[in-house]
C-alpha cells in the first residue's frame, strides 16, 4: 500500500514536471527571454522618461534597477538566439571546417551574452551602466561579425545537404541503370554529374567569401546580397539536377 | 343417428338454422342439453377458431405452394461498358528532395536576429559601432 502510494506520488509529481522539460529547448528558452525582453524594456522605457523629466535619487535609483533587468534579459535573449542557432547547426551534422568553426563561434558568442547577462546584476550606479554599455559596444563589430557569418553557414550547410542527396540519386541511378546507351539516359547522367561540380565550386566559392569576409570594410546587408546571389545560382543547379533524377526514376528505372 | 345429434347440437347453438328445411324437423323434439354459459363460449367460439383455423391453413397451404415454384431471377439487360485499366501512378523516392529545394528559403538573415536596444543607459550614448 506504501509503496502504491509512493509510486502514484511520484506520477503525479513527474507529470507536472514533464512538459516542462519536453519543452526545454534552446529554441522556447529564447522565446522566453525575448518575452521577458520585451516587458522590461517597456518597464525601463517609463522609469527613463521618469528620470528625464525629474532627475531626482529616487527616479535614477528605479531607472537604473530597470535598465539592469532589461541588459540581464537582453543578453540572455542573445545568448539564447545564438545556443538556438549552433543547435541547428548541429542538426544538419555537416562535415565541413567551417561549419564546425561556426557552431564553436556561436557556443561562445552565447557565453559572451550569458556572462554579459550575469554581469549586468553587478551594476550600482549611473556611471557603471555608462561604462558596461559602452565597454559592450565595443566588441559589437567582432560579434557582429561571427553573426553574419553563422547566418551564410547556416544556410550553407543546408545547400551542403542536398548535394548529398543528389549524390545518393545519383549513385542511384547508375546502380539501377548500368551499362546504358540509350543517349537520353547518358545525357541525363552526365547533366546531373555536370551540375554538381558547379555547385560544388560555387559551395567553395561561398565558403572562403564566408571565411575571408571583414565587415570593416564591408557592410553586412552587401554581404548577404553577395551571398544570396551565389546560393541562387547553387539552388538552380540543384532543382535542375533533381528534375533530371527523377524523371529517369520515373521512366527508365525498370520496376 | 350421428347425423341428428350434430344437426342438434348446432341448432341448439344457433336457433336461427330452425328456418332452414334441414333443421325443421328436429326442431321441434329437440331438448336442450347444453350449459348456458358453455353454449355461449361454443356460440362464438366456433365460428372464431372456424375462421383462424381456416386463414392459418390458408396460409401454410399457400406457403408451401410457394416454396415449390421457384421465381425466376431478373437481371438487367448488359451494357457493355469499358472498364479502364487500374494503372498504379510510380512516385519517385526522391520527390521529398525536390520538395526540400523548392521551398528552401535564401532570405537572410534567417533567422532573424532580436531586435534589442543596445544603448541601454541614463546618459546618451553617441559612438556607432554598429553598421
Amino acid at each position: 500500500m506504501r509503496k502504491l502510494l509512493l509510486g502514484l506520488f511520484f506520477f503525479i509529481f513527474a507529470g507536472g514536471f514533464l512538459p516542462i522539460f519536453a519543452q526545454n529547448t534552446q529554441y522556447s528558452d529564447y522565446q522566453f527571454q525575448q518575452d521577458q525582453y520585451r516587458k522590461s524594456y517597456a518597464t525601463y522605457q517609463l522609469f527613463l522618461k521618469d528620470y528625464l523629466s525629474d532627475p531626482s535619487l529616487n527616479n535614477e535609483q528605479k531607472a537604473i534597477q530597470a535598465a539592469k533587468e532589461v541588459i540581464k534579459f537582453r543578453e540572455s535573449t542573445l545568448s539564447h538566439y545564438f545556443w538556438w542557432q549552433a543547435e541547428i547547426l548541429k542538426l544538419t551534422q555537416t562535415d565541413l571546417s567551417l561549419i564546425h568553426q561556426t557552431i564553436s563561434q556561436l557556443d561562445s558568442l552565447g557565453q559572451y551574452h550569458y556572462s554579459q547577462s550575469q554581469e549586468s546584476s553587478l551594476l550600482a550606479t549611473k556611471t557603471d551602466l555608462t561604462k558596461f554599455t559602452k565597454d559592450n559596444r565595443k566588441r559589437v563589430v567582432e560579434l557582429d561579425l561571427m553573426a553574419v557569418k553563422a547566418q551564410v553557414a547556416m544556410k550553407l550547410a543546408r545547400l551542403i545537404q542536398f548535394q548529398t542527396d543528389l549524390k545518393r540519386g545519383y549513385d542511384y541511378l547508375n546502380r539501377s541503370l548500368p551499362n546504358q546507351t540509350n543517349l537520353v539516359i547518358k545525357n541525363g547522367l552526365e547533366q546531373v554529374s555536370t551540375n554538381a561540380a558547379t555547385a560544388n565550386d560555387l559551395i567553395e566559392k561561398l565558403t572562403t567569401q564566408v571565411k575571408d569576409l571583414d565587415l570593416s570594410e564591408k557592410r553586412e546587408s552587401q554581404f548577404y546580397e553577395k551571398s544570396i546571389e551565389i546560393m541562387t545560382q547553387i539552388k538552380s543547379l540543384q532543382s535542375r539536377s533533381i528534375d533530371i533524377i527523377i524523371e529517369l526514376d520515373t521512366n527508365y528505372v525498370a520496376r | 343417428m350421428w347425423q341428428d345429434k350434430v344437426r342438434a347440437f348446432f341448432l341448439e347453438l344457433y336457433p336461427e338454422l330452425g328456418k332452414f328445411k334441414l333443421f325443421e324437423e328436429i326442431r321441434e323434439k329437440l331438448i336442450p342439453v347444453l350449459n348456458p354459459y358453455l353454449k355461449k363460449i361454443l356460440r362464438f367460439g366456433i365460428p372464431t377458431f372456424t375462421v383462424f383455423f381456416v386463414v392459418t391453413l390458408g396460409l401454410l397451404i399457400g406457403n408451401r405452394l410457394s416454396s415449390l415454384q421457384k421465381s425466376k431471377e431478373v437481371l438487367p439487360p448488359s451494357i457493355n461498358l469499358v472498364t479502364p485499366p487500374s494503372s498504379e501512378v510510380f512516385q519517385s523516392q526522391f520527390l521529398p528532395v525536390k520538395q526540400a529545394i523548392e521551398t528552401f528559403s535564401l532570405n537572410l538573415p534567417d533567422p532573424v536576429p532580436p531586435v534589442v536596444d543596445y544603448k541601454i543607459s541614463l546618459e546618451t550614448i553617441d559612438d556607432d559601432y554598429r553598421f
